[in-house]
């Protein structure tokens, strides 16, 4: 948080010297001084400067300042848009000022004090820039303030969201129905087939102990969340007997890649408990890991299950996938959820590897 | 009492293998002279069985395909007696011992199936009426899915993309926007064209969580950055991470009159 306070004022410094009404304001405060002392009669180079200075100003602001700010896709502030006005304004007083000081100067008529004139119009300029500079420095404070308000924010979302992902990945692992049916299971087969049940004991372990190794560590590879994967679906082929296949096809090539661990894991999950589980003569899952363009790494996790109704919940398993690939990759990331054909769903997730 | 002779006939319905085999042994081992005529894996598998065997009694696991015990035991009520299965599962169980259901929880201990048997042995043998227990079962299912929600808002919108059809969650949309025929939705990065209309959505959609703020025009509360509401004209309304602006016209505003 000081970081963002310490950069952001800064910012606004760096807004301040790079503003231009203080330039106008200098401008005008000069010339007035030069004006005040400057010999009376020799007003002509000053004019022509002074002219040429604000046509220049008038260009800029029609032909860029304004389309500028017309065009950005986000629009300004009403207050901004004053300003311009304001500048737009005293710009064009000035360019009067001169051009009447311009018409005047060959006639004979009464003497015109023209340093009486140009000292006027410099004050109204300058006055008029300086209120201008003022108002700016107020809307950039305000502007500012807003940013870092937002910022923290952003940051404070941010921290409290990791936190809670991994309260509920915690949550998750340690899922009370799973443990007590798997372990009900293991207990039942222990006395009429105990080849199996070591075989469901190992995987249960192997489960168990790499869900609690990874709230530690949130990286594997992609070889360990398959095997993950695997520990978790052998558990469930044991309790669902004929009623689930499952498959994994990946590239040798994946296997050592980095990987955020128990990504995938929920998806598998959902797809069992709200998929296949409930589904009376059950199905299949396949899952494949292909490498794709742009150094990315592709999963296609497909169920025959029931698929989803448009009412059935978005289980806390996927949601928080979802809030994790966000958190992870931002844009990057992408987790789309489709209907499998012809039943079931399809989900494909996208993620950079790199 | 000569009816002590007679065999009692049971059906024993469990979805997972492991759990029936050892349930039908367990029974077995505590009651030798127990007849299990049938074993079903789901809940249709178990509702037929009960109406074509017309056992004495039913072991019934909770949680199955298809149909779940308790659904089974309402739709068979009165043929049989009924002790339900369930896993670990404090809410069911509590809710059980009050209304003095019959159930074993799984594993079962061999005391606990012992006790069970001699109640349910005692109720056949002395021919006491069979409970009616289907308005004890509604109630507690009407209980039990107040404990877990049956949601009846919508969760998903689908969404024709190519020649597949995506699934969007709801929470992942930030605002609906109708457009000739079609409806926009519009999620971080992406957007889809559905057919659902505004109305149709505005119906179906959790009204604390999405608000109408525009004949054409239904956002995420949750993802609301911004609103003007100057006296006198229309509000604006902007999202976060979007660009639009989107109008709030007047008979939509009173909601945000109060915020």
């Amino acid at each position: 948080v000081d970081n963002i306070e310490k950069k952001d004022i800064w910012r606004i410094n760096r807004r301040f010297l790079y503003n231009y009404y203080p330039a106008w304001f200098l401008y005008s405060v000069l010339f007035s001084l030069l004006a005040l002392t400057g010999p009376e009669a020799d007003f002509s180079w000053f004019f022509v400067f002074n002219v040429a200075t604000m046509f220049f100003a008038l260009i800029i602001y029609l032909f860029i300042v304004i389309p500028i700010i017309l065009f950005k896709p986000k629009k300004p502030y009403s207050r901004q848009i004053t300003m311009l006005l304001f500048n737009l304004l005293f710009t064009a007083i000035f360019i009067i000022i001169d051009i009447n000081f311009l018409n005047m100067f060959p006639s004979s008529g009464p003497a015109i004090n023209y340093q009486e004139v140009f000292i006027m119009g410099f004050s109204v300029f300058g006055i008029g820039m300086l209120i201008c500079w003022l108002y700016n420095i107020e809307e950039t404070h305000f502007i500012i303030e807003d940013r870092i308000i937002s910022e923290r924010n952003k940051k404070l979302n941010n921290e409290k969201m990791i936190t809670e992902t991994y309260l509920r990945l915690l949550q998750a692992q340690i899922e009370p129905h799973f443990l007590f049916n798997t372990l009900t299971s293991i207990f039942s087969l222990t006395d009429t087939d105990l080849q199996k049940a070591k075989k469901m004991h190992n995987n249960f372990m192997q489960y168990i102990k790499t869900t609690l190794n990874k709230t530690r560590s949130s990286v594997t590879t992609i070889g360990q969340e398959v095997e993950l994967i695997k520990a978790y679906l052998d558990i469930f082929k044991v309790r669902m007997g004929k009623r689930l296949q499952y498959s994994v096809e990946g590239d040798d090539e994946v296997k050592n890649l980095p990987f955020p661990s128990m990504l995938i894991q929920p998806i598998v999950e959902n797809a069992i408990k709200h998929g296949l589980e409930p589904k009376i003569d059950g199905g299949g899952i396949t899952i494949q890991i292909k490498k794709v363009e742009g150094d990315r790494i592709r999963w296609e996790i497909k169920d025959t299950g029931l698929g989803m109704s448009e009412m059935s919940h978005l289980g806390t398993g996927l949601s928080n996938v979802i809030e994790r690939i966000e958190m992870l990759y931002g844009k990057d990331g992408s987790l789309k959820i489709k209907e499998n054909q012809p039943s079931g769903v399809k989900v494909i997730l996208e993620v950079p590897y790199v | 009492m000569s009816d002590h002779s007679r065999t009692i006939r049971a059906i024993i319905a469990e979805d997972e293998i492991p759990s029936l085999n050892l349930l039908k042994k367990q029974l077995l081992s505590v009651w030798p002279d127990l007849d299990i005529v049938g074993e079903a894996e789901n809940g249709m598998e178990a509702k037929q069985m009960i109406e074509e065997l017309r056992p004495d009694c039913a072991f019934l696991d909770i949680k199955m395909p298809g149909l779940s015990g308790m659904e089974v035991a309402r739709r068979t009520a009165g043929i049989c007696r009924v002790v339900f299965i369930t896993a670990y599962d404090q809410y069911a169980v509590d809710a059980f011992d009050n209304e003095a259901v019959d159930y074993i929880l799984k594993p079962a201990t061999e005391e606990r199936l012992t006790r069970t048997v001699n109640r349910i042995k005692a109720q056949i043998y002395s021919k006491s009426p069979i409970a009616n227990i289907s308005e004890t079962l509604e109630k507690l299912m009407a209980k039990m899915n107040t404990q877990q929600p049956v949601q009846q808002y919508l969760q998903w919108v689908r969404a024709q993309v190519g020649d597949s059809i995506s699934l969007v969650p709801v929470e992942k949309i930030y605002f609906f926007q109708a457009r000739d025929k079609y409806t926009t939705v519009m999620t971080k990065n992406e957007e889809y064209l559905i057919r659902k209309t505004i109305v149709e959505l505005d119906e179906e959609l959790n009204p604390d969580l999405f608000f109408r703020i525009h004949r054409g025009t239904i956002v995420n509360a949750r993802f609301i950055d911004k609103i003007n509401t100057l006296p006198g004209s229309r509000g604006q309304l902007r999202l976060k991470d979007r660009p639009e602006v989107h109008t709030i016209s007047r008979s939509y505003s009173n909601r945000f009159k109060q915020m």
